[in-house]
């Protein structure tokens, strides 16, 4: 022990010395130990970083962490209704370390029991607001009934919910929460300015119903409550479903509105109406107690969020049953009993099932990179141990047992892989958050997610065994080949290098393509080219079918990779045969003949396939991934914005809403156009019962729509101009009746005369923005049939509901945002949806995975990182072994410049040929892959609740496959000038000489 | 007479080949044996067998058949790691190249076998310190091995040789690439070493000098020794000598031309045996009827075994 201690510091030095001095050779094992280690670590921190995302977006939509109520039902034991007693909790619950902040609240009734649709969740009703009436705006017709009111969450009567709150939740964490909602004016500074203010907090679509401002007072609002009726009702019986109540009511007077808060945010389905937020102490305490008494009243509490473990749901969970015992077991004065609940439980199981689709979506994405690097790391490996073993045999010529050696080079090895290691790991934390912030391929909104994913430390270690674990073992069998080599060497027994299984790298190659091809002609016979008989591609066993869609690309992939590896390999050869003839390649030919680096250069050959064949899908799939979204976006927001009016509106009415909304912009009222689809219903000509629904194409949405190559399956330009020029599309329901009709002559439906023949252009898919269902019943028609229908005044004075807005060139994100929310204020606007918005929700839920786009684009970076840098390595390492050989050549009487020719000529034919397959390749497994992708891409819609499925066809981004081509060649011409020069420049004796 | 340091017996070895010309039969049955403090020379035409010899007798390659004591142990029984620890406190090797590790400097390169050893550091750095002063390389301690010239490469080669104290050196070829100043030095520094310090020597050589510094020569040729000579034994004349060795194993070598004469290899019996004096005769029946190197039966008449080669014994 000592003595190793005493020798510690001349063999660290040693280790490092000779780590730096053979750097080169090292290179390899570095790059492949940290390519490994970046690619395993990001799409483990990836899965953390997406968790935390998903649970501090659904936390920020909650104002609490905590509610306590009741633990018995109304009536029970433990409970109170002292309104002292009560509102001293909240101190009791601020003691626990892990509370931030505690305050007394009344809202919707606690339910005692457990379990969706059981009494005790649909029994609980809110604080109802029944009436209110404005001072300085006119209230009368605003409606304190919710319509959405029962789409989501428990059912409620329908009224819009009010929620009191209790001076702290003016001061502190309460506080901050609710002031980062707001959109107008202030929260109260503390309770006491609170009640002074007799502040009342709106939600925006009141506020812009009531036109109201800040400042605003409400003359009187009153509200319902449910109390205890064990004693006979005070108030007035009201039976609603199955459940009776006792409501009475309480009436506020002089309140002033304080602040407008957004009230797009969705919250959980529990608590997704919007309340009127008004402070607890305006309600007199005889009431007060009544609302204890009633179960409206709990505790809201907040805890420190930032402190949760994020890294998976489970660890959350633990954390938040840790609180909510320590908060059970809070012993309060006056025994009463008050339960702990987690505000987002449930949200947290829906969470981890999502989650759980996406990671293994996400891992099998990744499998490739992964493969990809962990070959890179074997075949570096391979190829530097190669190089120590002349090394090898003189340290046991000298004395170097067998142990101490392979001590040695795994000391090494370990102390190289190490540091790869690490710096992949850190590359990949400081990689992950901007992933998830991608919003297409290679585009990123940085800070748009402020997280800070992590691993822990098991799973740091497994990224730890899996990279420099492999690369010890792998070193380790290899050194002890050579070791025992040497010994024996030559003796009895001859290596024979196993001959490569050919039959099963074509086997994994023909099974690869015959997925490939199933799955392309089931995407030829969805796209209508191919007979609907083909559906189901040649594989109909729907079992064998999922196999072959996931396993397929996979085996294309590698299978591909082999077989052609050997054809690039070849590829000298094959050119020299092609261009021999030709005088400056005749010396070349010859010393081809001789040269013996087949081996090594035919994994150089491998490299560049699997390589480039990654490059070319993640790029299609990146940028097919981005359209996709894009073309969800359009589907919704039609335009840059739609609008949706109260009334219909005719252009001039519409316009000038909307002006007036660009206030604060850059836009200027003169670039902006809005474009309405009239809607009209017209019929064959003697057929008055077979009735279309006809959409009108204005000529000015060919600029407004964002149309997209889907609509109709095929330029929209050229269509929108047939349109124009008289033409009909019919939607898919209607391809039985119409399908086959050159011309139709159709009538207006509804009294007005009018008559207008239009000729068939086919069949239409959607319109942006409109509802798919509903066209796909319809006809479109151009703009000129319709004004031969009804004529030049009516087409310019028509009312439309819903209008699509382009901006101009100054409509970007940030103006489309102001837009909508100045909108969203207009009381004659019901609704507004902007392209961006859209976009972004896209890319959270819809299209694929929130972030896949940004996995992707790791996968491209990598992979082309992974070329550029592979081939200049194996390449040095390549050439290095091929010294004596140049050395030889130059010995007989070849210049510097010829043998430079020679390695130029091979080393590029078999670059470029093998580039050339790794693209076709990668063709191949970006349509083989894309089978999976709209299979992930339909399960991930569905947990969005997107409806209109989106065709996924392959964009083809050839301009920077072209740009990494000639990135990778530079390099390798680079490498090769670079080592070459230096094999031929060296001292040619010493060369010949050594070995 | 100083006892035997190193005995070999019965040594064969053939590489196995793919190769058209099939296996090769580098050692045919050797023996030899080597006093301590004796210095030897081994000479021979390019592909005799010599370095393959000089392996097998290190410990570097397991002979195909024989025995090789090395300081009273059989080293082709033993262990890997036992055999390390053997080699190291009584051999140590001289190439033609320096064989030197790239990434050392000079001086790390001699310190490497103590270190190999397990010689604490600060007893090892002032061996070498005065190893290196010895061989007159101190300047050049920090150079790397490709900015070292010839000369100075073999001295750190033979200073590396010479840090473990052996009591063997095996050198293949030393002064092979150097020039004949540097090779005379070399050669000085030998002398020095096996007169001063009584270390045994065994060197394969194409050089006069160097063979003129050994006690004897051993003359190789096709993987067996044709002829022994004294110290008064003029090279050129080594072809011409008809003396045959007759070595402590027990074993008798004849040059080809003696086997032909005699009528091929085959089993001979004692007719007559006196002191000094031997005469054998053909037996014409009944040979070996499987190869002694490789144990391959023989296929009928056959005078070379088809298998590695080796001659019928
Ligand atoms: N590793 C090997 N594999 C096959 N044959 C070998 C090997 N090493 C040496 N030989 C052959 O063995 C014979 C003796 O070689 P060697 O001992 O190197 O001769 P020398 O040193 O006398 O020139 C030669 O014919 C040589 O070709
Ligand atoms: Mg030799």
């Amino acid at each position: 022990m000592q003595a190793a201690a005493r020798e510690f510091p001349d063999r660290t030095r040693l280790a490092l010395l000779s780590a730096w001095r053979g750097r080169s050779r090292g290179l390899a094992v570095f790059a492949g130990v940290f390519l490994a280690s970046l690619v395993i670590t990001t799409v483990l921190v990836y899965g953390s970083g997406l968790m935390q995302i998903f649970f501090l977006n659904y936390l920020d939509d909650e104002y609490y962490d905590f509610r306590m109520d009741f633990h018995t039902d109304i009536g029970g034991k433990g409970r109170t209704v002292d309104v002292a007693l009560w509102e001293s909790y909240c101190a009791e619950y601020e003691a626990l370390p892990e509370i931030t902040d505690c305050a007394v609240a009344a809202g919707r009734q606690g339910g005692h029991g457990a379990g969706w649709f059981t009494e005790a969740y649909l029994k609980p009703q809110p604080l109802e607001l029944q009436a209110w009436e404005g001072r300085d705006s006119d209230w009368s017709n605003v409606s304190v009934f919710l319509f959405e009111g029962n789409e989501e969450g428990p059912p409620t009567r329908g009224y819009r919910p009010l929620r009191l709150l209790g001076p702290s939740a003016y001061d502190g964490e309460l506080a901050e929460r609710h002031a980062s909602r707001l959109l107008r004016g202030e929260w109260p500074d503390g309770g006491a300015a609170a009640v002074e203010q007799r502040s009342v907090s709106l939600p925006s679509q009141v506020a812009s119903m009531a036109d109201a401002t800040v400042g605003d007072q409400l003359a009187s609002l009153t509200f319902t409550y449910d109390t205890d009726a064990s004693k006979g009702c005070q108030g007035e019986e009201v039976f609603w479903q199955q459940f009776s109540y006792c409501r009475v009511s309480v009436t506020l007077e002089n309140l002033t509105i304080s602040s407008i808060f957004d009230d797009t945010i969705v919250t959980s389905p529990i608590t997704s109406q919007q309340p009127v937020f008004i402070p607890w102490e305006l309600v007199p305490v005889e009431n007060r107690s009544a609302i204890i008494a009633g179960d409206h009243a709990y505790l809201a509490l907040t805890i420190d969020r930032t402190a949760l473990p994020t890294e998976s749901t489970d660890s959350a969970e633990k954390e938040l049953d840790r609180i909510q015992r320590s908060l059970d077991s809070v012993a309060l004065e006056g025994e009463t009993d008050l339960d702990g609940t987690h505000v987002i439980k449930d949200l947290l199981s829906w969470l981890r099932i999502q989650n759980y689709f996406i990671q293994i979506f996400n891992y099998i994405v990744m499998i490739p990179i992964i493969v990809l690097s962990v070959s890179v790391l074997l075949y570096g490996l391979l190829l530097s141990l190669e190089q120590r073993r002349r090394e090898i045999a003189i340290h046991r010529v000298i004395g170097g047992g067998p142990d101490a050696l392979l001590r040695m080079v795994l000391g090494e090895l370990g102390v190289l892989a190490f540091c790869a290691w690490l710096a992949g790991y850190l590359l990949a934390l400081l990689a992950v958050p901007l992933i998830l912030n991608a919003v297409g391929f290679m585009q990123f909104r940085p800070g748009e997610y402020d997280v800070s994913p992590s691993l822990g430390l098991l799973a740091t270690l497994a990224t730890l065994v899996v990279t420099v674990g492999l690369a010890l073992l792998f070193g380790r069998s290899r050194t002890r080949d050579f070791l025992e080599q040497e010994i024996s060497e030559g003796v009895q027994r001859v290596v024979v290098k196993p001959q490569p299984r050919y039959w099963l790298h074509w086997l994994l190659f023909g099974v690869g393509l015959i997925a490939l091809a199933d799955s392309y002609i089931e995407s030829l016979a969805n796209d209508g080219r191919l007979a609907d008989d083909w559906e189901k591609g040649i594989i109909s066993n729907p079992v064998l079918n999922g196999i072959f869609a996931v396993l397929g690309p996979f085996l294309l992939w590698i299978g591909g990779a082999l077989v052609l590896a050997r054809l690039g390999a070849m590829a000298p050869g094959m050119m020299q045969r092609l261009l021999g003839r030709t005088a400056a390649l005749r010396d070349i030919g010859r010393g081809l003949r001789g040269s013996g680096s087949a081996e090594g250069v035919g994994k150089l050959a491998l490299i560049m396939l699997l390589t480039l064949s990654i490059v070319t899908m993640a790029a299609v799939q990146g940028y097919t991934g981005m359209a996709v979204d894009e073309r969800t976006a359009s589907l919704a927001a039609g335009g840059d914005l739609k609008v949706e009016f109260q009334q219909p509106l005719d252009h001039a009415a519409a316009l000038a809403t909307v002006s007036v909304a660009l206030e604060g912009t850059d836009v200027a009222a003169s670039d902006i156009r809005l474009v309405s689809v009239p809607l009209i219903a017209m019929h064959p000509a003697g057929d008055e019962y077979s009735v279309y629904q006809t959409w009108v194409l204005l000529d000015g949405s060919r600029e407004v729509v964002r149309w997209d190559r889907q609509a109709f399956g095929g330029d929209p330009g050229k269509t929108l101009d047939r349109l124009a020029a008289g033409g009909f599309s019919y939607g898919e329901q209607l391809e039985f009746s119409l399908g086959e009709q050159p011309q139709l002559m159709l009538n207006l439906t509804g009294g007005a005369p009018g008559q207008v023949t239009v000729s068939n252009v086919g069949e239409h898919t959607w319109h942006p923005g409109l509802d798919t269902d509903i066209t796909a019943g319809g006809i479109f028609i151009g703009e000129a049939s319709f004004r031969t229908l009804v004529g030049d005044g009516a087409v310019d004075a028509w009312r439309e509901t819903t209008w699509f807005v382009e901006l101009g060139p100054q409509g970007d994100a940030e103006a489309q945002s102001a837009v909508t929310r100045a909108l969203a204020f207009d009381s004659s606007v019901s609704k507004v949806t902007s392209w961006d918005e859209e976009h972004r929700e896209v890319e959270r839920n819809g299209g694929l995975v929130f972030g896949t786009l940004g996995l992707l684009t790791l996968q491209f970076a990598v992979a082309t990182i992974a070329a550029v840098a592979s081939s200049f390595v194996f390449l040095s390492l390549v050439l290095t072994q091929r010294k004596r050989e140049l050395a030889i050549l130059q010995a007989i009487g070849a210049s510097e410049w010829q043998v430079g020719r020679l390695v130029l000529f091979e080393i590029m034919s078999i670059t470029v040929v093998s580039m050339l397959l790794g693209t076709l390749l990668g063709v191949g497994i970006s349509y083989a892959f894309n089978g999976m992708f709209s299979l992930f891409g339909l399960i991930f819609q569905s947990f969005g609740g997107a409806s209109t499925s989106v065709d996924r066809t392959l964009v083809w981004p050839w301009g920077e496959l072209l740009v990494i081509g000639l990135a990778v060649l530079a390099v390798v011409m680079l490498a090769l000038v670079w080592t070459t020069a230096r094999a031929t420049r060296s001292d040619l004796a010493r060369i010949l000489k050594g070995e | 007479m100083a006892e035997e340091l190193l005995k070999a017996t019965g040594l064969y070895h053939v590489f196995e080949s793919q190769a058209e010309e099939g296996n090769v039969v580098a050692l045919r049955g050797l023996s030899v044996a080597l006093r301590d403090g004796e210095a030897v020379a081994v000479v021979g035409p390019s592909g005799a067998g010599k370095s393959t010899l000089l392996k097998a007798l290190g410990g570097l390659l397991k002979p195909s058949a024989g025995v090789v004591q090395l300081a009273g142990e059989d080293i082709t029984r033993m262990a890997p790691e036992q055999l390390v620890q053997h080699r190291r406190a009584t051999v140590s090797f001289i190439f033609q190249e320096g064989n030197l590790l790239p990434h050392l400097s000079a001086r790390d390169n001699v310190l490497q076998p103590l270190r190999h050893a397990g010689v604490p550091h600060r007893e090892a750095a002032a061996r070498v310190a005065e190893m290196l002063d010895y061989l007159g390389i101190s300047e050049r301690a920090h150079a790397l091995p490709e900015q070292l010239s010839g000369g100075e490469a073999q001295r750190t080669a033979i200073a590396r040789a010479l840090i473990t104290r052996p009591r063997l050196i095996l050198a293949d070829e030393p002064t092979g690439s150097v020039d004949p100043v540097t090779a005379r030095s070399i050669m000085e520094l030998f002398t020095r070493l096996h007169k001063e310090q009584e270390v045994a020597f065994l060197v394969v050589t194409h050089s006069e000098m160097v063979a003129d510094f050994a006690d004897r020569s051993l003359e190789l040729q096709d993987g067996r020794f044709i002829a022994q000579h004294g110290e008064d034994v003029e090279l050129e004349d080594l072809a011409l000598t008809r003396e045959l060795l007759l070595d402590a194993g027990g074993n008798l070598t004849l040059t080809p031309d003696l086997l032909e004469e005699l009528g091929g290899p085959g089993r001979y019996e004692v007719r007559d045996l006196r002191r000094h004096r031997l005469t054998l005769s053909r037996v014409m029946d009944e040979r070996s009827n499987v190869c002694e190197a490789c144990n391959t039966p023989f296929d009928g008449d056959e005078t070379q075994c088809g298998n590695c080669g080796a001659l019928r014994g």
